[in-house]
């Protein structure tokens, strides 16, 4: 029988000591250094600091983007340092929906705005995305559009629209508001805070200190160091 | 399948250029894989069509003959014949039968001649008195020897009237008549009574009736089954066994009478068809190396769309293996999208290799089934190109998302020195070369030599001053990060741009050099050998056409119509020499001097018409000592300067004399007219003018070429390879620029507005494309024109016939391939250039 992939008691991710290092033509450079923290399976956790810090490193660790150096990183209890890539795939596929800095990274650029809906829940074999979706993301009649006829703010909405298709355990954000004005990043703020209430895990890795306050949990790290976790 | 794989096919309109690049890769791919299957086909039916050529149409069918023979017999051989024939799909059977060659009875005369019957005989005759079908017909020359006319009845009055005269049938003989040209044109030199021109009969009936009982059984019989020339292998293939089933049939239909030892069935064709199928299959194997690497650089340029396609797509790639998609997936997903595009490319590179095969093959002329076979080909190129893009995404996001790498196996790949691979190859080909003695083998196309590897020698180096080129370049590229050439920015600008973009750099230089190489090694060889055949042939002959004339004619001189055209030779042949008697004012006008200077040979010759001393003023061809000597007919020869070779005489020894100044012109055996008019042309003039003639000769028939047209066919392929890879090398210079457009136009820009000035903006761009086009085009040249000077006499197929095949000028076609690459440079130039004034700054780094 198949493990199950997902279990609400248990926290979505325990990172113990783990370590991310790159290697560059200067030499060896240290992302993450040693961080030990547990992401709940509910509420919005921000990952802040400076750039440099890390977060971004340690989002695509949790993404299972990225593979931690050393350490320990459990995924719903289970190593994902042992997982395969397959394996890797297959949570990736089913439980975790990514969120990039640029908007146009989130959207499929020669699809329609429902097509991008229908291609993010198919990809984690959820039936079709509910049309109501885009109502409640505030861009109402915007189905049939091409997705370059929409704002950035709009565009990085509808990339929160299509993770919540996705029916994910946890939506992973990288500076999800970097790219926006502050009306357009107020808006995704609110998209992100209403689907915190609907249940679903947010991590987002930001600097912006609107989103660092909506933050159920906030990790701050700097050079690769957890520098504080407050609730 | 998900929706963004559904919608892959119409999401390739988003990239125009894409879709246009990769289709243009698989139009060229499999046009070369598509040419490959069809020029070697094409080669057989040349084959085909050239031995065809060679020989009477009549013979080509098969033959039966039969000699001392009864009528009564001949005419059983003609039936049987003519019912095996019908039997065996020939349609028309021409049979005759002819009498021996007497001096008959006419009415008092008694001329040489003998009588025949032939079907269809007095169709084609051209008759000069009378004409009526119901007597025999009378040659004009016998005629008029012996005074016959209209109504005379020869044998005693036994024979049928006389009802027509006609024109002598004369050398060369037309169509109908060329199986039979050695009964019906006499031969003055043959023994008196052994040729005599033919008195035909109206009917076989009346042949028979006539001539039975005086023929004895002294009678000659001959079947020919003309029908259409095949035109390719398995025509001929078919044909040669349908004859096999005529010999077959009609030999043991005689066996039965005890009858077959009268006959000599034969089926001549079978072994040109052999030849034909080798040439096909050495032509495939010889153009399978380049055809081989040609395909690797189209796959690789595939390589490089979806490398192109894989950066554009980046974001959607990256999305979809963060929401689950392996990159096998991912790879499937580029298949979609660019398969179209090559399916179309794809098809419409066998069309173009099947619409411009007249261009690149010697023959139009397929086999069946040979347009599938290169449709199943380019399938196969086109299933191996999307291999090529569904692999190569899978292995980038692998690499790039999955392994968390973005170097790899490319490392790996350039450290292995292909160089010395390929370098190694070529020294193996070579010593197979140089170790094989040139020899032709009967019944094979080409010499020993010029088999598959030895034809893959001038390639394989090609390739390896490529891979040198390219290793060169990316050291010097490498290097060129840390130089520091600010004192003259253009240059500076121009290095740095090409090691940023080394990959596609060398990738162009790898292209282009090969392209230019295989282009000039192709002509190179090809001309060297079509060259060497007409050279061979011209002095191998003496003339474009040449036909021996009575030796009253040339004491007379030539009328003025052949004077224009043609000059008197006189040959004497000894033992281990041949003097020519020429006409110093006519002979370079009418002889055939290749490339020779005609006023350096009318100078020499002058010299032979002064004042007179001891012995006869010659010229001494090549080797012949330089010493006064006596010869047969002419007496002593005292030469006045020497020619390495001479028409006829070619490069052995011998002596040309005036004929003017022979003692006795009448003691010269043989004496020749020699004409720039083709053969055709001069035999009708001198039949106009009743000047009898024999052993005609054509420039164009005196060799057998085909070996040389094999190897000049393997080559002219290799050169439209090269012509091929020059456009790939073209495309990828335009690609290269395009592909950067909006980086080099933002960086152009800002540059220019930080005062770079105009002169060395363009300046830079012609450094950065010229020094990529002109590296390829001098490494190229250079190895294909070396490469061509080494091989062409190597693949001479007859090196005792001199002079050996050697590289043509090839300064010419350089000139032209400098100039293409300095008009393609000069164009990219432009384009680059026009991106940077054109661009709006603040929209580019909006982005």
């Amino acid at each position: 029988m198949a493990e199950p992939l997902f279990d609400e008691q248990v926290p979505l991710y325990e990172l113990r000591d783990a370590h991310v290092r790159y290697r560059t033509p200067a030499g060896e450079v240290s992302a993450v250094a040693g961080v030990s923290f547990d992401v709940a399976a509910r509420g919005v956790t921000v990952l802040a600091g400076p750039s440099g810090s890390g977060k971004s490193t340690l989002l695509r660790v949790l993404g299972l983007i990225d593979r931690h150096t050393s350490g320990s990183v459990a995924w719903q209890g289970r190593d994902i340092g042992r997982l395969t890539h397959r394996a890797r795939r297959a949570v990736r596929r089913d439980r975790i929906a990514v969120v990039f800095q640029a908007p146009p990274d989130n959207l499929i650029g020669h699809l329609t705005v429902a097509g991008n809906l229908t291609a993010a829940a198919q990809s984690a074999g959820r039936p079709a995305a509910d049309p109501a979706i885009l109502d409640w993301l505030g861009i109402p009649g915007t189905g049939t559009w091409r997705v370059s006829a929409l704002s950035g703010g709009q565009q990085q909405r509808l990339a929160f629209g299509c993770a919540l298709a996705r029916s994910p355990a946890v939506i992973l954000a990288d500076e999800p508001t970097s790219q926006l004005d502050a009306a357009s990043a107020a808006l995704v703020l609110d998209v992100v805070r209403r689907l915190a209430d609907r249940g679903v895990a947010v991590v987002a890795a930001s600097h912006d200190p609107d989103l660092v306050a909506i933050g159920d949990r906030v990790v701050r790290l700097r050079e690769g160091h957890i520098e504080e976790v407050a609730a | 399948m998900q929706l963004p794989w559904r919608a892959a096919p119409r999401a390739a309109v988003s990239s125009p250029l894409t879709v246009l690049v990769a289709f243009v890769a698989a139009l060229l791919l499999s046009f070369v894989g598509a040419a490959a299957v069809l020029h070697a086909d094409s080669a057989g039916s040349a084959a085909v069509a050239y031995q065809a050529g060679r020989l009477c149409g009549q013979t080509v069918p098969p033959v039966v003959d039969g000699n001392r023979v009864t009528v009564a017999d001949a005419n059983t051989i003609l039936r049987i014949s003519a019912d095996q024939g019908r039997a065996a799909g020939f349609t028309t059977v021409v049979g005759a039968v002819y009498s021996p060659v007497r001096q008959w009875d006419f009415n008092g005369p008694h001329p040489w001649s003998q009588f025949g019957y032939r079907d269809g005989a007095m169709d084609n005759l051209r008759v000069v008195e009378g004409g009526s079908r119901d007597g025999v017909w009378v040659p004009r020359s016998i005629a008029e020897d012996a005074g016959i006319k209209i109504g005379d009845r020869g044998l005693d009055g036994t024979l049928p009237p006389v009802t027509a005269i006609y024109a002598d049938v004369s050398d060369p003989v037309p169509a109908y008549w060329c199986s039979e040209q050695q009964r019906i044109v006499p031969n003055p030199l043959a023994t008196e009574g052994a040729t005599a021109a033919v008195i035909w009969f109206p009917s076989l009936a009346s042949f028979t009736e006539s001539m039975g009982p005086p023929s004895g059984n002294a009678a000659a019989v001959t079947v020919r089954f003309p029908t259409e020339t095949p035109k390719t292998t398995d025509e001929a293939a078919a044909l040669v066994a349908r004859g096999k089933t005529v010999v077959d049939g009609v030999t043991a239909q005689l066996r039965t009478q005890d009858k077959a030892r009268l006959v000599m069935a034969s089926n001549y064709f079978a072994k040109p068809v052999e030849v034909a199928r080798s040439a096909e299959s050495t032509v495939l194997g010889a153009v399978l190396p380049l055809t081989v690497i040609s395909l690797l650089v189209g796959l690789a340029g595939v390589g490089a769309v979806t490398v192109q396609w894989v950066q554009r797509r980046h974001a959607e790639l990256r999305l979809l293996w963060a929401r689950g998609a392996g990159p096998i997936a991912l790879g499937w997903r580029a298949v979609l999208e660019l398969a179209a595009p090559l399916l179309g490319g794809a098809a419409a590179g066998l069309v173009a290799a099947r619409l411009t095969l007249s261009w690149y093959a010697p023959s139009t002329a397929l086999t069946d089934g040979t347009v599938g076979a290169a449709a199943l080909v380019a399938t196969g190129v086109l299933v191996a190109a999307l291999l090529v893009v569904g692999a190569v995404t899978a292995a980038r996001t692998h690499r790039e998302f999955q392994a968390g790498s973005t170097r790899g196996m490319s490392r790996v790949w350039r450290l292995v020195p292909w160089e010395l691979i390929t370098a190694g190859l070529a020294y193996l080909a070579w010593a197979r070369l140089d170790s094989t003695p040139t020899k032709l083998q009967f019944g094979q196309p080409l010499p020993q030599t010029a088999d598959a590897v030895g034809l893959a020698f001038p390639l394989l180096v090609v390739l390896t001053v490529a891979l040198v080129t390219v290793r060169l370049a990316r050291w010097a590229l490498s290097a060129g990060h840390r130089a520091n050439l600010w004192r003259v920015p253009a240059v500076h600008l121009a290095l740095r741009r090409l090691s940023a973009a080394a990959g596609s750099a060398v990738g162009i230089l790898l292209v282009g050099t090969l392209a230019v190489g295989t282009l000039t090694v192709g002509v190179g060889v090809a001309d060297a050998q079509s060259e060497a055949l007409d050279t061979k042939s011209g002095l191998f002959v003496g003339a474009e056409s040449t036909a021996q004339i009575p030796g009253r004619v040339a004491a007379a001189g030539l009328p003025p119509s052949l004077a224009e055209h043609a000059t008197v030779v006189g040959v004497v042949k000894t033992g281990e020499s041949i003097l020519l008697a020429v006409d110093p004012k006519t002979f370079t006008r009418s002889a055939w001097l290749g490339d020779r200077d005609t006023a350096d040979v009318d100078a020499q010759l002058s010299s032979l018409t002064g004042a007179s001393g001891p012995g006869l003023r010659a010229l001494r061809v090549g080797s012949t000592p330089d010493a006064q000597t006596e010869l047969p007919r002419v007496g002593a020869v005292r030469p006045v300067g020497q020619v390495p070779s001479f028409p006829l005489i070619g490069t052995g020894r011998g002596y040309v004399v005036a004929a003017a100044a022979l003692a006795d012109p009448a003691r010269i055996d043989v004496w020749q007219v020699w004409s720039t008019k083709p053969i055709a042309e001069l035999v009708a003039e001198l039949d106009a003018a009743g000047i009898h003639h024999l052993h005609s000769r054509s420039k164009a028939l005196a060799l057998d070429g085909l070996p040389f047209l094999t190897v000049t066919w393997t080559f002219d392929f290799v050169t439209a390879l090269g012509m091929v890879l020059a456009i790939v090398a073209a495309a990828a210079l335009v690609l290269a620029v395009e592909v950067r457009r909006r980086q080099n136009a933002l960086a152009g820009a800002l540059a220019t507005r930080m005062g770079l000035r105009q002169r060395t903006l363009v300046g830079s761009h012609l450094t950065e494309l010229g020094s990529l086009a002109g590296v390829s085009v001098a490494a190229g040249s250079a190895a294909g024109a070396a490469c061509a000077a080494v091989s062409a006499p190597m693949l001479d197929p007859s090196p005792w016939l001199r002079p050996v095949a050697s590289a043509p000028d090839l300064v010419p076609l350089v000139s032209t391939t400098t100039s293409v690459a300095a008009a393609v440079v000069a164009l990219v130039c432009w384009s680059a250039v026009r991106s940077v004034t054109t661009a709006r700054v603040g929209e580019l780094i909006r982005g």
